[in-house]
C-alpha cells in the first residue's frame, strides 16, 4: 500500500517533490556532527530474563547475567583475550544457582605477519553451517549454562578448550595445527569451576587446511584425531549461487560414520534472510539420522530496529519438531525481546539487555 | 570423450558469442564505440576520486535518520587494497561501534563476503544482498571501482545542483551492471566536467525500481587528492529515509594479502 502511494506521488509531483526531499536530506547531513567511536579493549553486557514454562508442569523463574569480552595488546607481539559470563538463575520454589562460564582466557604470539601462536582456552569454531557443524570438532560439552536452543546463542555461551595452536597465513591459505590435551579432572558443575573436564576429556590433535583454488573458491580440509579414535577427516565449501543466494556444504566422515550439512541462504531486497539446511549423521552426534532446519531472519520489519527470527528444526523419522521465534528491539544501548520456543512443551522469555 | 569435450567447447563459446550482448558490441558502429570508451574512462577517473590507489585505511560514520530524527550511528573502519589481478577492491570492514556490534568484520574479496563475530567465533558467508547497515548496504561501505563492476553504456551532458546546492556542469552516465559482483543493475552517475569529480549517483534495482540517490561532498585533500568525505544517501522508497556516511582518519596502510580471507578474521585487531 505504501508502495502504491509513493508511486502515484511521485508520477503527480515528478521531479520537484524528489528534489524537495534531497534537499531536506542534505539539510539533515548538514546538521550532522556525530564523531567516529573510539577502539574499546573490552565490551560488557547485562542481561535479565523472565521465564514461563509449561510442559505439562507450569513453573517461572528468572534469569540475570553479566558477560564480558577483553582483547587487547599486552606488550609488543603479544595479546590476551579474556572472556566470562555470569549467570544467575532462579525459580519457583528451588533455590537461587549461579554458573560462571570461563568462555577464552589465552595469550597469542605473533613473531611475524604470517605466523601465530596462542596457548590458553580458545573458543575454536570451525564449519560453515548455520546450524549442525560436522566439522566443528570442539563443541561437545562446551555449553555449560543452557539458556536458548537458538543455535547462535549457543556458540556465543560455548566454552573453548584448553589448547596450544599454531596458525601459518599465505596471501591464498592458511594452515592451523592444534593440540588439546587431556586434564586429568571430570566434569565440575561448582559455580566457579573452569571446567577442564568437560572440555578436555581426552587429548586431540586438529590440522586445517584451507587453499584458493579459484577466484570464489577456498575449501578447508581438515583432519582430526582424539585418544581412543580413529581420526575423522573434514570438508567445508561455500559458493556463490547468484547475488543473493548462497550455497554450503560442510562433510566429516571417519570410522564412526558420515556427517553432512548442507543448505542455501536466500535474501531478498527486504533483508529477510532465508536458510533451508539439510543434516546427516551417522554417529549420534545429531541425535537423528537426518533433520531438516529452516530458519527465517527478518530485519527492520515494519519498524527500524526491530528483527524477527524464527526457525524449525524437523525430525522426519519421528515427525518431531522443535520450533523458536524471537522478535527483538534495540536501542542504543538498551534492548528488548520476546522469544517462545515449542518442544515437548512450550516456553515464552522476555528479556532485556544492556550494553555499556 | 575428447570429442565430447570439445563440441561442448565450440557449442558454449557460440552460445556466448550469439549472446545479445555480444552481438551488440561487435555490430556497434565505431563513433558509438568510441563515445562508450569515452564514458568509461569518464567512470574510471572518477573512481579514482573516490578510490585511493594504493592500500589505504579509514574511518566511517554512518549516521541513519527516519523522518529527521536520527535513528543509529555506527563507526566502522575500513581496510582497503586494489587486487591488481582483478582490478577490484578487497576490503576488511571492522565494527568499531557502537558497543552491541564492536569487533565484527565483514570480508569483501570478489563476489566472496564473509561476515564474523567474535561473540560466537563464527564465519558466516553472506550474499552481496545480505545488508548489514540500515540503508547503505555493504557494496556502499566497502570500496567498489565503479568501472570494474560496471560499464558506461552512455553519457550526455547535464547542470545539476550538487550535494552543496552549487551548479555543476556534468557528464551523466548512464551505467549498467557488467558483473556478478554488481550491487545494482543501473546506475546513473553524475560527474562534474571540469575536474571528473562524482557529483550524484542514482542507482537502480532489477526491477527498475530507485534504491537510492548519493549525493558526493564535503571534498577535501586527503592521500594526495581531493576526494569526497560525505556521501548522502536518501533512500529511493521513502526519501525521508537518509543515511549519512563521512568519511575520516585516511591513512596508507600495508595490508598483506593474508588478511583479506575467511581464515584471518579471526585474528584481525584494528590498528
Amino acid at each position: 500500500m505504501r508502495f502504491i502511494v509513493i508511486v502515484l506521488a511521485a508520477a503527480v509531483c515528478g521531479p520537484a517533490l524528489a528534489q524537495e526531499s534531497d534537499e531536506a536530506a542534505l539539510a539533515l547531513a548538514d546538521r550532522t556532527s556525530t564523531a567516529p567511536a573510539v577502539a574499546r579493549a573490552c565490551i560488557e553486557y547485562a542481561e535479565a530474563a523472565a521465564i514461563d514454562t509449561d510442559d505439562g508442569m507450569p513453573k517461572n523463574g528468572g534469569r540475570a547475567s553479566f558477560d564480558v569480552r577483553c582483547d587487547g595488546v599486552l606488550a609488543g607481539s603479544w595479546r590476551g583475550v579474556l572472556s566470562d559470563r555470569f549467570d544467575e538463575f532462579w525459580g519457583h520454589g528451588m533455590s537461587a544457582a549461579g554458573v560462571n562460564t570461563l568462555k577464552e582466557a589465552y595469550v597469542s604470539y605473533r613473531p611475524n605477519r604470517s605466523i601465530i601462536a596462542d596457548i590458553g582456552r580458545i573458543n575454536l569454531r570451525e564449519g560453515v553451517a548455520l546450524a549442525y557443524n560436522p566439522t566443528d570438532y570442539f563443541k561437545a560439552n562446551a555449553v555449560r549454562s543452557l539458556i536458548s536452543i537458538d543455535p547462535e546463542t549457543l556458540r556465543d555461551e560455548r566454552m573453548g578448550t584448553l589448547m596450544g595452536r599454531v596458525q601459518t597465513l599465505w596471501a591464498s591459505g592458511s594452515m592451523t595445527g592444534v593440540f588439546a590435551p587431556r586434564v586429568n579432572a571430570r566434569p565440575n558443575d561448582s559455580t566457579f569451576s573452569p571446567d577442564f573436564g568437560a572440555t578436555n576429556g581426552a587429548s586431540r590433535w586438529l590440522l586445517a587446511w584451507s587453499q584458493r583454488w579459484f577466484a570464489d573458491l577456498q575449501p578447508q580440509i581438515s583432519l582430526t584425531g582424539a585418544e581412543g579414535e580413529s581420526p575423522r577427516a573434514g570438508l567445508d565449501v561455500t559458493r556463490l549461487l547468484n547475488n543473493a543466494t548462497v550455497a554450503y556444504l560442510e562433510w566429516s566422515d571417519g570410522r564412526r560414520g558420515n556427517s553432512l550439512s548442507t543448505g542455501l541462504t536466500y535474501t531478498t531486497s527486504l533483508k529477510l534472510s532465508l536458510t533451508l539446511e539439510y543434516e546427516y549423521d551417522e554417529t549420534g552426534e545429531l541425535g537423528a539420522r537426518q533433520k531438516v532446519f529452516a530458519y527465517a531472519h527478518w530485519d527492520d520489519v515494519g519498524i527500524a530496529r526491530l528483527g524477527l527470527t524464527t526457525f524449525v528444526r524437523f525430525d522426519p523419522s519421528n515427525q518431531s519438531r522443535v520450533v523458536w521465534s524471537e522478535a527483538r528491539y534495540h536501542w542504543e544501548h538498551a534492548g528488548v525481546a520476546l522469544q517462545w520456543q515449542h518442544n515437548s512443551g512450550a516456553s515464552w522469555v522476555a528479556l532485556i539487555d544492556y550494553y555499556f | 570423450m575428447r570429442t565430447l569435450t570439445l563440441l561442448a567447447v565450440v557449442g558454449l563459446w557460440g552460445l556466448w558469442a550469439a549472446a545479445p550482448g555480444f552481438a551488440a558490441e561487435s555490430a556497434m558502429p565505431q563513433p558509438q564505440n568510441q563515445a562508450r570508451n569515452q564514458a568509461q574512462e569518464i567512470l574510471a577517473a572518477s573512481d579514482a576520486i573516490r578510490n585511493p590507489g594504493k592500500p589505504f585505511s579509514m574511518s566511517v560514520v554512518l549516521t541513519e535518520y527516519r523522518n529527521s530524527q536520527q535513528l543509529d550511528s555506527n563507526t566502522l573502519a575500513i581496510y582497503s587494497k586494489l587486487d591488481a589481478a582483478s582490478g577490484s577492491y578487497r576490503t576488511l570492514v571492522s565494527y568499531m561501534g557502537p558497543p552491541r556490534e564492536a569487533g565484527k568484520l565483514v570480508l569483501e574479496n570478489g563476489t566472496e563476503m564473509w561476515f564474523y563475530d567474535p561473540a560466537s567465533a563464527a564465519s558466516i558467508r553472506i550474499s552481496p544482498q545480505q545488508r548489514l547497515l540500515g540503508q547503505a548496504s555493504t557494496g556502499d561501505v566497502v570500496t567498489v571501482n565503479f568501472a570494474h563492476d560496471y560499464r558506461a553504456v552512455g553519457s550526455s551532458a547535464e547542470d545539476i545542483s550538487d550535494g552543496d546546492r552549487i551548479m555543476r556542469h556534468c557528464h551523466k552516465l548512464d551505467v549498467e551492471a557488467a558483473s556478478a559482483a554488481a550491487t545494482y543493475r543501473r546506475i546513473e552517475l553524475w560527474v562534474e566536467q571540469s575536474t571528473e569529480r562524482p557529483v550524484k549517483g542514482k542507482f537502480y534495482s532489477e526491477s527498475e525500481h530507485l534504491l537510492k540517490t548519493a549525493y558526493y561532498r564535503r571534498f577535501q585533500t586527503e592521500l594526495g587528492l581531493e576526494r569526497p568525505t560525505e556521501v548522502v544517501i536518501i533512500d529511493g522508497l521513502t526519501p525521508s529515509w537518509v543515511t549519512v556516511m563521512r568519511y575520516s582518519n585516511y591513512a596508507w596502510r600495508d595490508i598483506p594479502d593474508s588478511w583479506l580471507q575467511r581464515d584471518y578474521l579471526p585474528r584481525f585487531r584494528p590498528e
